[in-house]
């Protein structure tokens, strides 16, 4: 039993680490551990109390890295590892897992422990690389490395294997709706989230990202220290608020048996979780479900083809027309999204005609193309998932028309989830905003391209698209793709350099992928 | 029509080769390409279709290199795949009318067409219904009608007759002879039955080598005077099969009659003329 049930981990992770997914999840992971940790010359800071920032201790950067752990790594990690079960539905490994021995419980945690493993090598790579800033930055300092583990298994492990057992559990609940997986862990997230930031009992409470008491202690020491009261604490990436000259010197955390039985509390709520989720598991029969059994005739179902060939003599006419093939993606993509979701893109669309431009503009549009996230993920993806490759790489002119089309149909939705915006802005006579979200509708769409013809996955495009959509709402000015935070030309100037080089790099992978590369 | 293959090579990786320097000549009418797994079927079949390119080699379409010009053949190509999909959020007619607009067929008369290809396949009734609730014959079905779309003068059918009921696969068998006038006919399969009642010629595979291309009688002569049939003892069968190169076996009460294949002169059994299945088992398993 125990060695049927680590073959299974061993399998899942294995086809996880081996994938060229791994590779970027790597160098992502490298990328966001650097910058947990700003440089001193670095003038943005991603964890701060009241502008105050720690000296690089070890303290201060297992105590730094530790919680953007927790929270960031959680809402990235949710998304990279969401989609292993719906991964044997694509495969079709499912129906053969489906007939073993394996039991429902066996399968759940198995998943569980595979996405649990994934994240903890990530966790792993911020933590070694959170040692190589210690000694890059702070090498003044003492090392002392019980103070720079313990955050790390008593704030950030649990949590992830929190999320781990979430991905799960969502799954299972919705099996086939992924954007109902996001949004209900979106909600779940920031609503935990903001709770436990308002949350002041220091027992057994909502914060199950175990950040609260904390990040409390921190500050009340700031507060000792400066003698200041009512220090705020501020959490994600905070561009021009770093001021060198107000650093403190963190003092070792000290966890109390509590907090410590709160952590291993939220461990057994998730491990509970996944227990009565293994009861409901589909076992890979969703898909009989009454409502989706087609309904022919009885005449049709007892009756074979004909394939009478003598039925066929029309004349066949040549069109290299792209509005058939537009209007069949256009047709894909409104159907893919459950209609929830297109309710609440008409709603935050209706909005957008009323409220100020600028919240339109800054906040409900980047939400409102996030919402499409799947239709531009599946691109130039879905070929690979629904197995049409062989149709779409021997049709004619496979590039020059079929990805062509694709990108049109995928602007063609950005461009009008954002009319309300580009009319308010064309009335105003602001045509260089009208030009930065065009151009911002392009970007994004080409970032789908790209990186679903680079990593033949949809998953990356997800992760950086969120990643994105983050930074819009917290207004990182160097991420600001759709002319948010910049409305002159000489910025427009700028997105056109760069969708063009999108463009053309896109077309490259393309033409490597679709016609005579493999 | 003429499809000129030459010194057609396949590299995977450096250990891995699909296809070995292979070279074949194929005219208008039904080539029956049969071949165990790993034989390279399939990856003759995705270069003719211009999905995978060869390391090494040429393919000519009425002389005109399909290798640098892939869409000649595109143009010409219908293909039914082995192992495909669909767009599950589409029903049978927009599915249709996308694979037209893909392969560039378009005009007043598509409609009528998309419409008597849904009748033939026997899929008017759920062809308002989205491809994801049909099963895997009405796939297959619908498989067949896009691969015939835009009239098309190149046929390449791998495995076609899978999830086709009984009455299906001989009526589908009808259709490909009905087919063949003027067109290039390429069919796979593992089924020699499906090849032997249609196909003019057969080409037999192994190992990414074409081992033999001929009329079904050449080469159902190479097994003359080597398949032998006789009767074994369930007590026998298991040391029989694995001494000798059975074709089949049938279970009569006790006993097993055995069709099977030797080289050696006076074997135990009646000598019978070979089949095409005989000539294909003795010259891929030998």
């Amino acid at each position: 039993m125990m060695l049927q049930y680590f073959n299974i981990i061993k399998g899942n992770y294995l086809q996880y680490v081996r994938s060229y997914s791994f590779l970027l999840t790597i160098a992502f992971s490298l990328f966001i551990a650097f910058n947990f940790v700003p440089s001193p010359n670095a003038n943005y800071t991603t964890v701060s109390f009241g502008g105050y920032t720690g000296n690089y201790t070890a303290e201060w950067i297992g105590f730094v890295t530790a919680i953007l752990a927790s929270t960031f790594l959680s809402l990235c990690g949710f998304f990279l590892v969401n989609g292993s079960i719906k991964k044997d539905i694509e495969t079709r490994i499912g129906h053969i897992i489906g007939t073993t021995k394996v039991s429902n419980l066996t399968y759940i945690f198995s998943k569980v422990t595979s996405n649990f493993l994934v994240l903890l090598t990530i966790l792993f790579i911020i933590f070694i690389t959170g040692i190589a800033l210690f000694f890059l930055y702070g090498n003044t300092y003492a090392f002392n490395i019980s103070s720079f583990v313990t955050p790390y298994i008593l704030i950030a492990i649990p949590t992830l294997f929190l999320i781990a057992n979430l991905a799960v559990v969502l799954e299972v609940i919705f099996p086939t709706k992924r954007m109902l997986q996001y949004g209900v862990f979106l909600f779940l997230f920031f609503a935990t989230l903001f709770s436990a930031a308002n949350d002041k009992t220091p027992i057994i409470s909502s914060d199950l990202f175990g950040i609260q008491y904390v990040t409390s202690s921190v500050a009340n020491e700031v507060q000792e220290t400066f003698n200041k009261k009512d220090i705020g604490l501020s959490i994600g990436f905070v561009s021009g608020s770093r001021n060198p000259e107000k650093t403190f010197q963190m003092s070792s955390l000290s966890f109390p048996s509590w907090y410590v039985y709160s952590r291993l509390l939220w461990i057994l709520i998730a491990v509970l979780a996944s227990t009565i989720a293994s009861f409901f598991f589909h076992r890979f029969n969703h898909k009989e479900s009454p409502r989706k059994t087609i309904l022919v005739s009885e005449e049709t179902k007892h009756k074979s083809a004909d394939f009478k060939l003598g039925n066929l003599h029309h004349d066949i006419e040549m069109s290299y027309s792209l509005a058939p093939l537009i209007q069949a993606e256009l047709l894909m993509i409104i159907r893919k999204n459950p209609s929830y979701l297109w309710i609440l893109t008409i709603c935050g669309f209706t909005s957008m005609f009323f409220i100020p431009l600028n919240i339109a503009h800054l906040y409900i549009l980047p939400i409102l193309w996030f919402l499409q996230v799947t239709v531009w993920s599946d691109l130039v993806t879905k070929d690979q998932t629904f197995r049409t490759h062989f149709f779409t790489n021997s049709s004619y002119h496979p590039l020059k028309r079929l990805a062509i089309s694709r990108i049109i149909a995928g602007l063609s939705i950005a461009i009008c989830i954002a009319l309300p915006v580009l009319i308010r802005y064309a009335i105003n006579l602001n045509f260089s905003s009208v030009l930065n979200v065009i151009l911002g509708a392009t970007f994004i769409v080409l970032v789908a391209v790209f990186l679903g013809a680079f990593t033949k996955s949809k998953k990356t495009f997800e992760i950086a698209f969120f990643f994105l959509v983050y930074c819009n709402i917290n207004q990182v000015k160097a991420l600001d793709y759709f002319g948010g935070l910049h409305h002159s030309y000489s910025y427009g100037f700028l997105m056109t350099a760069i969708v063009s080089v999108l463009f053309f790099l896109s077309y490259l992978l393309l033409y490597r992928n679709k016609t005579y590369g493999n | 029509m003429q499809l000129t293959i030459k010194n057609l090579t396949k590299k995977y990786n450096s250990k891995k080769i699909g296809l070995s320097d292979y070279s074949i000549d194929i005219s208008s009418g039904i080539l029956g390409v049969l071949g165990p797994n790993g034989a390279g079927k399939s990856t003759l079949m995705k270069m003719i279709s211009t999905i995978t390119k060869p390391t090494q080699g040429d393919i000519f379409l009425n002389e005109n290199d399909v290798v640098k010009h892939p869409n000649y053949m595109r143009q010409a190509l219908g293909y039914l795949p082995q192992d495909f999909g669909v767009y599950p959020n589409l029903n049978a007619y927009e599915f249709l009318a996308y694979m037209a607009a893909m392969k560039g067929v378009g005009g007043k008369n598509l409609h009528h067409r998309i419409e008597t290809l849904l009748e033939e396949v026997n899929l008017t009734d759920a062809a308002k219904n989205q491809l994801k609730t049909y099963s895997g014959g009405m796939i297959q079905r619908i498989g067949i009608a896009q691969a015939l779309l835009n009239d098309p003068k190149v046929l390449i059918f791998d495995e076609p007759t899978v999830g086709l009921d009984p009455e299906e696969r001989l009526r589908f068998r009808d259709l490909i002879s009905d087919l063949a006038t003027n067109r290039i006919i390429i069919l796979s399969s593992h089924i020699v039955s499906d090849i032997e009642s249609i196909a003019d010629e057969v080409a037999i595979m192994k190992k990414g080598n074409l081992i033999i291309k001929d009329k079904q009688d050449s080469i159902t002569k190479l097994a003359e005077g080597k398949v032998y049939e006789t009767t074994i003892s369930r007590a026998n069968i298991i040391n029989f099969k694995s001494n000798f190169n059975v074709v089949s076996s049938y279970r009569m009460n006790n006993e097993f009659k055995v069709r099977y294949i030797s080289n050696a002169v006076n074997q135990i059994g009646e000598m019978v003329t070979p089949t095409l299945e005989d000539a294909y088992i003795y010259l891929t398993k030998n």
